[in-house]
């Protein structure tokens, strides 16, 4: 299919960029951080140590660049496909299935390098990979809203929608340092430590959730789309 | 169909377009028809040997090329040349003058002659107020074509 | 023979009419000159035939076939469109290499040779973002699409605009010479129509979201006349007729009549006659002065 063509590769660029940005988060603060003192020093130590860490950066990296993403393509991308005739149907499906690929992929990587790992840090992070997936599945979907946000209004759309994601941040940091029943709720949450399906539950659902939301609002905003260039 | 051009001068009209350049210089004027001006542009190369019998004349694509023109019109122009027996088609090769298509030009115009020319030099013969008898002596004494009969 | 045809095509944009009730058959084989005013809607119409932008009512189709996300039909069909600095879309951030690779993805009967060929004689950076592009280089990727589309209904908004008279003159035998050799069709708007009209072999003219006509360039010429001399002449000659961007100046008036078939301009009468340019027509038309 053509679409594999211009998809791949942009598919294959966004990873590199993912596995990029990950070198650079770990040379910047996973040099700096501490040693845990259970592990023994020299290299093969240290060497196992910062592979333990990497898919906790894969992961923040994948997150970032697959949000990044999704707005980019909403912008730069599907204006330039319309105009070459790419149907907005194809154009919806390559959209979400790219970014879905993109994910798993970062998923997977994780999901081998901690699977041969035996130490602690491997151990916890195999109990979160699967929200840890829903947080990524969020962050495409949280991306996908904003990019909706600049295709329908342009970049003002994009500032109030990172205004409104920044404020709600913020006013939920501002409950929860006031709210003791809120701040209880949370410390349970995170207390119910990642065995809790609870967590688990929460993280997919929610991500799925988000998701689908975008996926309708991405349907109408590109089928409503102007090719323009 | 009306088709008299006026004798008004053509600044009057303030437009880039009314050039008065005639077809001899190869540029296309608005006054005929394109492929009609193709078609008199072919005759006037043959008259003046530009353009020799059984030699190939300029193909449809290359007439649209050469004038920015649609080949569809170049080719109308041509056709008519080949119907007037001026052109004819070799197949797979191109069109060529045909035998005797300088003479057959020249009979044509000789035949149109006074439509093309003398009827409106006598018009505006007759609004200076010049008499036939000044016009006679100005053909007799001029140096420019035609020949005298003795 | 392939069609495309547009019928009762209405488009709005934010509540105004930019297209009102619009039909239109276009057929393979042809080039086809597209004339308006800004404005009156050329763009809008040409995105909406070639399914980029949908019609708020009406149809378009292929041979039959609806166009709107329409995979099968938008094969044959490609609509280049004036490439602009600054844009609604951030799409032109893209650099003109990437643009160019995702024309080579979409369109199924892309040209690479031509592409490149004409990358050279253009001498386009394609590593300069379309953003950071001259004017010039702007229509030059306009036309470079269009041409190495190969699609069989080519589709060209404003190719010259950014070029000058040289360049303009490249164009249009590139044109000529890509229509020689595969009859494919060409829709092209301008604005610079003296220089094109001999190319069209029909002109299609929009004025205010509507076809004013659609008419073989020849035969549009051919009973298109401007009259001129002293007024009392001039109406008595053009009595029955519309008289088109009427001037007058002291006693002298002059107009554009168009001729309806069974129509002819009085004989006798001490008026000139003489023949207008498809500009002369076109700004008679849509200009204002109609009588």
């Amino acid at each position: 299919m053509k679409n594999l063509k211009f998809w791949g590769k942009t598919w294959l660029m966004e990873l590199g960029m993912i596995v990029v940005v990950t070198l650079l988060l770990m040379l910047f603060i996973g040099i700096g951080g501490r040693e845990p003192d259970w592990m023994g020093s020299g290299t093969a130590a240290k060497a196992e140590m910062l592979l333990s860490l990497s898919p906790w950066y894969l992961l923040i990296a994948g997150a970032l660049i697959a949000f990044m993403s999704m707005i980019g393509c909403f912008m730069t991308y599907l204006p330039a496909l319309l105009a070459v005739n790419c149907t907005r149907r194809n154009a919806f499906w390559s959209l979400l299935l790219m970014h879905l690929a993109l994910i798993g992929a970062v998923e997977i990587l994780c999901w081998i390098i901690w699977g041969r790992l035996d130490n602690d840090i491997a151990l916890s992070g195999r109990e979160l990979l699967l929200p840890a997936f829903g947080w990524l599945v969020a962050a495409v979907a949280v991306g996908g809203i904003m990019g909706c946000a600049v295709a329908r209004w342009g970049k003002t759309g994009i500032m109030a929608a990172a205004g409104g994601l920044f404020g709600g941040g913020m006013g939920l940091g501002f409950y929860s340092g006031y709210s003791e029943g809120f701040r209880e709720l949370l410390s349970n949450m995170a207390g119910a430590a990642t065995k809790e399906n609870l967590f688990v539950g929460v993280s997919l659902g929610g991500g799925a959730a988000l998701f689908l939301l975008m996926a309708l609002l991405a349907a109408a905003v590109i089928r409503k789309m102007e090719a323009r260039l | 169909m009306v088709n008299y051009i006026s004798n008004e001068p053509i600044k009057l009209l303030k437009m880039a377009e009314w050039e008065e350049v005639r077809r001899l210089n190869g540029i296309l004027t608005q006054e005929k028809s394109i492929y009609l001006q193709i078609k008199e542009m072919i005759e006037n190369d043959i008259l003046r040997d530009i353009l020799l019998e059984e030699e190939r004349a300029p193909s449809t694509n290359e007439l649209a090329k050469l004038y920015a023109i649609n080949p569809a019109t170049a080719g109308k122009g041509i056709n008519l040349l080949v119907e007037e027996g001026i052109l004819y088609k070799k197949r797979g090769i191109g069109m060529f003058v045909a035998a005797g298509a300088k003479q057959r030009i020249m009979a044509e115009r000789k035949a149109h002659f006074y439509s093309d020319y003398v009827r409106s030099l006598m018009a505006e013969a007759k609004s200076l107020g010049i008499t036939k008898q000044e016009l006679i002596a100005m053909i007799l004494q001029s140096e420019e074509g035609g020949l005298t009969d003795e | 023979m392939s069609k495309l045809i547009g019928k009762g095509i209405v488009k709005n944009y934010g509540g105004k009419a930019v297209l009102e009730d619009v039909d239109l058959e276009l057929e393979s084989g042809k080039i086809y000159g597209l004339i308006g005013r800004n404005g009156a809607g050329k763009t809008t119409l040409l995105s909406v035939l070639t399914a980029q932008n949908p019609a708020t009512k009406g149809s378009v189709s292929f041979d039959g076939e609806p166009v709107w996300e329409n995979p099968r039909v938008l094969e044959h069909l490609c609509f280049s469109r004036e490439l602009n600095q600054l844009s609604g879309s951030n799409a032109n951030t893209m650099k003109v290499k990437e643009y160019l690779e995702i024309a080579a993805a979409y369109l199924p009967h892309w040209d690479k040779k031509l592409a490149a060929r004409l990358v050279k004689e253009f001498d386009l950076d394609v590593k300069k973002k379309i953003c950071k592009l001259s004017k010039g280089m702007l229509s030059m990727v306009t036309i470079l699409v269009a041409l190495a589309s190969k699609a069989e209904f080519t589709f060209l908004d404003e190719p010259v605009a950014g070029l000058d008279v040289v360049a303009r003159e490249r164009f249009y035998e590139l044109l000529v010479e890509e229509f020689s050799e595969t009859g494919r069709t060409f829709v092209i708007s301008t604005h610079i129509i003296e220089e094109a009209s001999d190319i069209f072999e029909e002109v299609i003219i929009v004025d205010k979201g509507r076809i004013l006509l659609k008419e073989n360039t020849q035969e549009l010429l051919d009973r298109s006349f401007y009259i001129s001399g002293h007024e009392r002449e001039v109406d008595k000659a053009a009595a029955g007729l519309t008289l088109h961007h009427v001037e007058h100046m002291g006693r002298s008036k002059s107009a554009v009549v168009l001729l309806k078939p069974g129509q002819t301009i009085g004989e006798g009468y001490d008026v000139s006659v003489q023949r207008p340019s498809l500009q002369k027509v076109f700004v008679a038309l849509c200009g204002n002065g109609t009588e």
